[in-house]
């Protein structure tokens, strides 16, 4: 018996070896965990859901989406069961001050879901939830509630609603491009300002009636905007809480109007659509705690493929190097450390690298050489989409070193040997026939390098990602790619909205939604580099026989 | 035949050759400038300060002077004159600028003066009387150009001496209302004091009682008039507290080095939490009121900063009225410029000897020092005094601290903080979240390739690998936030369980292989072998939702309800929501995929031979494993924890959303850290280019760099020996 034991402990080893494959069980667990939980948090918030009124006993109503229940702990330890208590978003943050609440199950009265349940969805203090009353325009009631008006409403936004953000780009872009223009005569000034004589004056003189010119362009530019927003503005809701509290305020602000508890599957598809699209194209709201993230997205996408045109270049070369150029020895091992440890050194090294060299070191030289006009405001002498470009293509050129010189070493022999029997040159081999056969490979490494730029976080918020950028790093004013901009980031959003915001409860969901839609992304580039690695694997074990 | 290529071609693809060479070869200029950068970065913080004579100013103009200072852009000094005026010049051309009477000195003449850190006066008269002024430089801007005037206030003057003997030395300082002043006489053992305030006039009081026989050498008075410091000739030095204006109480005398040498100088640093002494032996000590238990309110004087000493007597002293830094002269007209937290000799500088009063000036880049042979002005370059390898890397005793201690403490809300850039909490925090992270992943990512390269089936390895690579690329901010949002507020629900389920799952294995072997052999012989991977996780789904299960009963039963309170009442361990514990399992996500995908490599790459071998001599396959791939793949499972290690320390975003970043030194798993790399992502944004806590994140990057360097580099150069040593075989 015990001889049976200790062979079946320690010869066949069976339970050491369920062990160790527990240790593989928990890893594929730890990542579809991971992966679950964030996309149905993620996926999860956009849906509506039916808005349920909650009368307490002490004789209060609110109406609410309701996101779960907990057991309430007993305070101190007590044994005695406090029951169960249920948390509801209640919206309504400007008459509650909070968005979320617990309410106690044992204090409440009654619940129910009244039909004409209203959810609009504001430009400012978030959701609201109520019933509409009426809409006035100029203080004059033209649509009476509640039964007609909530077409009218419908109506209404759909042409308000529109014309009001129309109206703020305009303006965002028409008084964007006469400040620019400003900015220029006001800077050309002060460059010709030691001068003197008579075409200076003559200069000084054309410039002050150009500025006078524009300001008066601005001024009325400004007025006509004031007028048509003041009408756009003059269309207004009036609306009632659940505890018959009124609130009134301009259609215009009303970014989507949803009657969850009448909807049936296939409108809430469409709500759930609706507001995906919002979130993937829209500008954020509530200091990036709803609405939105498209100049984050924007940002991010514009920054990677920034880094890919200095990273591929620069990985491919290194790797025609190691593979096909350098000869064996001391030398190939030396770089081959420097790679490795470029991989190796921590993010945040290249983040302050950046900052001391690309920022402050060439940036600050720049502003000198270029823009000392503008000095001491830096323009290049501070964070912006170029540094993090830069300063992510050496975090990942490695990646691209690695991959390509797998593929270079796919490629078989005899087409090397083939093309330089033919004649050609070692660069016309290389250029023609080797980079060509390894080319899908090389679109690996591409691949893997924008998946970790994509993620990366750390170095970019120390050179140049923000919170929140006013402007897009590419836009139609000339010219046109502004390097020198600061952008928003995926990553960065996630860091900054989940543990800066000052309510990061009410922000929680937008941060689900971005992390769902980042991990979305690298997991999706991920997949698609291992795909195409292993299919090129599969290719070169066939190729050899 | 092939055309042979013409020369262009040739000298095309020799260009291109150099071109490659040269990009190669950038990988390890990239390293180098990459290095050279944050070290260059970091050097200024150890570069000495000087201190060069700008003007001595022996004229007519600055005879008679008893006090003197600077505005704040050093153009122009203000001098108190012992014939009761107080006269501003030109620190360029020495021309007299402005003259103003010293108010309430008419007639008389000064025979001792104080100058506050803010510029206000106290002087002492001939006739016993202490007259405070105080004094403001008013700076106009009138079209680019400059005016700097002085305006001289009147203030109270108090008759502290009814024997109406003229003060030798004098001290003040404004209180919340009203001041108060101190001031000795030449004759034996005398020590005056007076104050004043808004609502209860004035008053004095004779002090001479509590010097028990030993005669007054120097007087210290804070800038908020909250303690009066007497040195003696007998080396001690005594403390009042003018918490009651009205009576001065005085606490046991403490004495500066342990030995009867006179003091000759004291003055308050800018906070007035540490006072100055410097002796007649030219040695100058900095001394702090600490508790002396840890259980009592009483706090009592103690050296705790030995600064550079002097070779001669000092005659005077000068804090800076901008950090921590001081002015020191002797009798031998040696300067010493230190800096107290850092006990940093900042400069030295020498001036005609006798110097009996010296002033820092406003923003601190120079100071003034007034002599028998006049005045001399001084230019101090000290860029980082705050700074010095025994305070970043040693304990210091802080102002408000009791015992030397590593803290890091960047920035403060009031002018008067002491910058505390102690790096140890954070290698401490670095190395603290690293050995958590390892805990965790070593074991897991080594059972876990060791499984995949042995046993596993080939259709599981095809997906497993894939699978972790996946994990290695997912973004550490992703991880971050649902570690710091969603784990560590779901693991402070269900500690004990979480706690459990690490000696569970295991456990579970365990008991699952041994159930195993009750199944019939047939029906186990039919399994796909290596397929028990899907058991295991069954298995170990069930142990966490046992754990789930029975946390709470353990709660109750073995905790009295609650573990966190137990461990605060039995074991003193605070329970922070975002901890070790959390750290340990999100950084898991960061780290094991690295050590597993090199370890993996290492046990694959063992020769097939080796292995066919050991088999063939009859060995079972777990054998084969234990005894012949372990051991020969062990220099590549090192390298693939050492580079594990690597991606642990650098870790930042992880960190930084999972921990509350406090820069304490505990090792308990229930409380958190700051690490290196969270650290600089903290505070870069806080500091401004070139200052003293810019480098000092540089330096922090610096550590960090080396650390990865060191170990990513010998677990390369390890890598390197255990492939050739097994390609050739």
């Amino acid at each position: 018996m015990a001889g049976k034991l200790y062979r079946f402990l320690f010869l066949k080893g069976e339970p050491m070896i369920w062990l160790a494959g527990s240790g593989l069980g928990i890893c594929l667990l730890m990542i579809g965990g991971l992966i679950v939980l964030v996309g149905a948090k993620g996926l999860d918030i956009f849906w509506p859901r039916e808005l349920v009124r909650i009368r307490t006993v002490d004789g209060k109503a609110v109406l609410g989406e309701i996101l779960g229940r907990e057991k309430a702990s007993g305070k101190e330890g007590s044994s005695k069961d406090a029951g169960d208590r249920i948390r509801a978003k209640i919206g309504n943050r400007d008459l509650n001050g909070l968005d979320y609440r617990w309410i106690d199950e044992s204090a409440i009265v009654s619940r129910d879901v009244p039909p004409d349940a209203l959810l609009l969805e504001r430009q400012e203090y978030g959701n609201f939830h109520g019933f509409l009353k009426e809409i006035r325009q100029d203080g004059k009631v033209v649509a009476p509630g509640p039964a007609g008006a909530v077409a009218a409403l419908r109506e209404i936004q759909a042409r308000v609603r529109p014309a009001f953000v129309r109206l703020g780009e305009t303006e965002k872009r028409d008084v964007g491009r006469i400040n620019s223009r400003l900015e220029k005569e006001r800077l050309e000034l002060r460059n010709r300002e030691k001068e003197s004589g008579p075409s200076a004056d003559a200069f000084r003189a054309e410039s002050a009636r150009r500025s006078a010119g524009l300001k008066a362009r601005y001024e009325e530019l400004r007025g006509r905007l004031e007028t048509e927003r003041a009408t756009l503005l003059a269309h207004r809701v009036v609306v009632t809480d659940a505890a018959g509290k009124e609130k009134e305020f301009p259609v215009a602000d009303v970014v989507r109007i949803v009657a969850p508890n009448v909807l049936s599957v296939p409108g809430k598809l469409g709500v759930y659509l609706s507001r995906l699209w919002e979130f993937v194209s829209g500008d954020p709201r509530e200091s990036n705690t709803e609405g939105g993230i498209f100049p984050a997205i924007f940002g991010t996408v514009l920054m990677v493929i920034l880094m890919s045109m200095v990273a591929v270049p620069f990985g491919v070369v290194t790797a025609l190097y190691l593979r096909e150029y350098a000869a064996q020895g001391k030398l190939v091992g030396l770089v081959r450390i420097a790679v490795n440890n470029l991989a190796g050194v921590p993010s945040i090294v290249f983040g302050i690298f950046g900052l001391g060299f690309f920022v402050y070191g060439i940036g600050g030289r720049i502003d000198q050489l270029l823009f000392s006009t503008a000095l001491p405001t830096p323009t290049f002498g501070t964070g912006g989409i170029l540094w993090c470009a830069l300063t992510l293509a050496l975090l990942t050129v490695p990646v691209v070193v690695v991959a390509s010189e797998e593929a270079l070493a796919a490629v078989p022999r005899g087409m090397r040997e083939a093309s330089l029997a033919l004649g050609a040159t070692k660069w016309q081999t290389t250029w023609r026939v080797v980079l060509p056969a390894a080319a899908p490979g090389i679109l690996t490494g591409l691949i893997l390098a924008m998946a970790r730029g994509t993620g990366e976080v750390a170095p970019l918020m120390i050179v140049g990602v923000v919170k929140l950028a006013p402007t897009l790093p590419l836009d139609g004013v000339a010219p046109f790619l502004h390097l020198d901009r600061k952008i928003m980031h995926l990553g960065f959003h996630i860091y900054d909205v989940g543990f800066q915001s000052p309510n990061v409860e009410a922000a929680l969901p937008m941060v689900y939604a971005t992390t769902a839609l980042l991990l979305g992304v690298v997991v999706a580039l991920n997949l698609t580099a291992i795909l195409i690695r292993n299919h090129l694997r599969k290719k070169l074990q066939t190729s050899t026989f | 035949m092939a055309e042979k290529p013409k020369g262009k071609t040739l000298a095309f693809d020799r260009m291109m050759t150099k071109a490659i060479t040269a990009g190669g070869l950038m990988m390890i200029g990239t390293l180098i400038l990459m290095f050279v950068l944050i070290f260059s970065e970091t050097l200024p913080l150890w570069k000495p300060g000087r201190a060069d004579l700008e003007e001595n100013r022996a004229a007519a103009e600055v005879s008679g002077a008893l006090a003197a200072g600077e505005n704040e852009y050093r153009e122009a000094g203000d001098l108190l004159l012992s014939g009761g005026v107080v006269r501003v010049i030109d620190l360029k051309s020495g021309r007299v600028r402005q003259e103003v009477p010293f108010p309430g000195a008419e007639g008389k003449t000064i025979t001792a003066a104080f100058r506050s850190l803010r510029g206000d006066y106290v002087a002492g008269l001939d006739d016993g009387s202490l007259v405070f002024a105080s004094s403001r430089w008013k700076t106009s801007f009138d079209g680019g150009a400059r005016t700097v005037e002085l305006a001289v206030s009147s203030g109270p003057k108090i008759p502290v001496d009814p024997a109406k003997r003229p003060a030798v030395r004098v001290v003040g300082a404004v209180r919340e209302s009203g001041l108060a002043i101190a001031a000795s006489s030449p004759g034996p053992l005398t020590l005056l004091y007076g104050w004043s305030s808004e609502e209860e006039g004035t008053g004095t009081k004779d002090l001479s009682s509590s010097l028990a026989g030993e005669s007054v050498t120097a007087l210290a008075m804070d800038d908020k008039g909250e303690f009066l410091a007497v040195g003696t000739a007998g080396g001690r030095v005594l403390l009042f507290s003018l918490e009651d204006p009205k009576e001065p109480s005085v606490a046991p005398a403490a004495t500066v080095i342990g030995e009867p040498i006179p003091i000759t100088a004291l003055g308050y640093l800018l906070g007035g939490q540490t006072l100055l002494a410097g002796d007649a032996r030219g040695r100058v000590a900095g001394l702090q009121r600490v508790r002396q238990a840890a259980d009592s309110e009483s706090r009592s004087l103690k050296t705790v900063h030995f600064f550079t000493p002097h070779q001669h007597p000092v005659t005077a002293l000068a804090p800076s009225p901008r950090g921590k830094s001081f002015v020191s002269a002797d009798a031998g007209g040696g300067l010493l410029v230190q800096y107290s937290t850092t006990e940093r000799l900042i400069a030295k500088a020498s001036a005609s000897p006798g110097v009996k009063f010296l002033a820092i000036a406003p923003k601190g880049d120079g100071f003034v020092a007034l002599g028998p042979t006049g005045l001399a002005t001084f230019r101090v370059d000290a860029p980082h005094p705050d700074a010095a390898l025994s305070a970043l890397f040693g304990k210091v005793t802080y102002e408000g601290y009791d015992r030397p201690a590593y803290v890091w403490q960047s920035s403060g809300a009031t002018d008067d903080f002491e910058p505390k850039y102690s790096v140890v909490p954070l290698i401490f925090g670095t190395l603290k979240g690293t050995l958590y992270a390892l805990i965790f992943a070593v074991p897991i990512a080594i059972a876990a390739a060791f499984y995949t390269s042995m046993f596993a089936h080939r259709s599981i390895r095809a997906v497993v690998k894939p699978t972790v690579e996946l994990m290695a690329g997912l973004p550490s901010v992703v991880i971050g936030f649902i570690a710091g949002l969603w784990l560590s507020p779901f693991i402070e629900k269900a500690t004990t369980a979480t706690l459990l389920s690490v000696p569970m799952v295991p456990l579970f294995v365990l008991a699952g292989v041994f159930l195993f072997q009750l199944v019939p052999f047939d029906l186990r012989k039919r399994m796909r072998a290596g397929s028990e991977i899907v058991l295991i996780a069954l298995l170990s789904m069930a142990a966490v939702w046992a754990c789930s299960a029975l946390g709470p009963l353990a709660d109750r039963f073995l905790f009295a309800g609650d573990l966190k309170q137990w461990l605060f009442l039995h074991a003193g361990l605070r329970y922070d929501t975002r901890n070790s514990v959390v750290i340990s399992f999100a950084m898991g996500f960061a780290v094991i995929p690295i050590i597993f995908t090199i370890a993996e490599d290492a046990l694959s790459s063992v020769p097939e031979h080796l292995k066919a071998a050991s088999l063939a001599l009859g060995a079972s396959l777990w054998q084969t494993a234990v005894r012949v791939v372990l051991p020969t793949a062990s220099a590549g499972i090192f390298s693939a924890i050492m580079v594990g290690f690597g991606r642990a320390v650098g870790e930042t975003m992880i960190v930084l959303m999972a921990t509350g970043n406090t820069p304490i030194m505990d090792w308990s798993p229930f409380n958190g850290m700051r690490t290196l790399a969270a650290n600089i992502a903290v505070e870069i944004s806080e500091a401004p280019e070139g200052g003293t806590l810019y480098r000092v994140l540089f330096l922090g990057a610096l550590l960090l760099f080396l650390m990865t360097f060191v170990v990513n580099t010998l677990a390369e150069v390890l890598r390197q020996r255990f492939r050739k040593r097994y390609s050739v075989i």
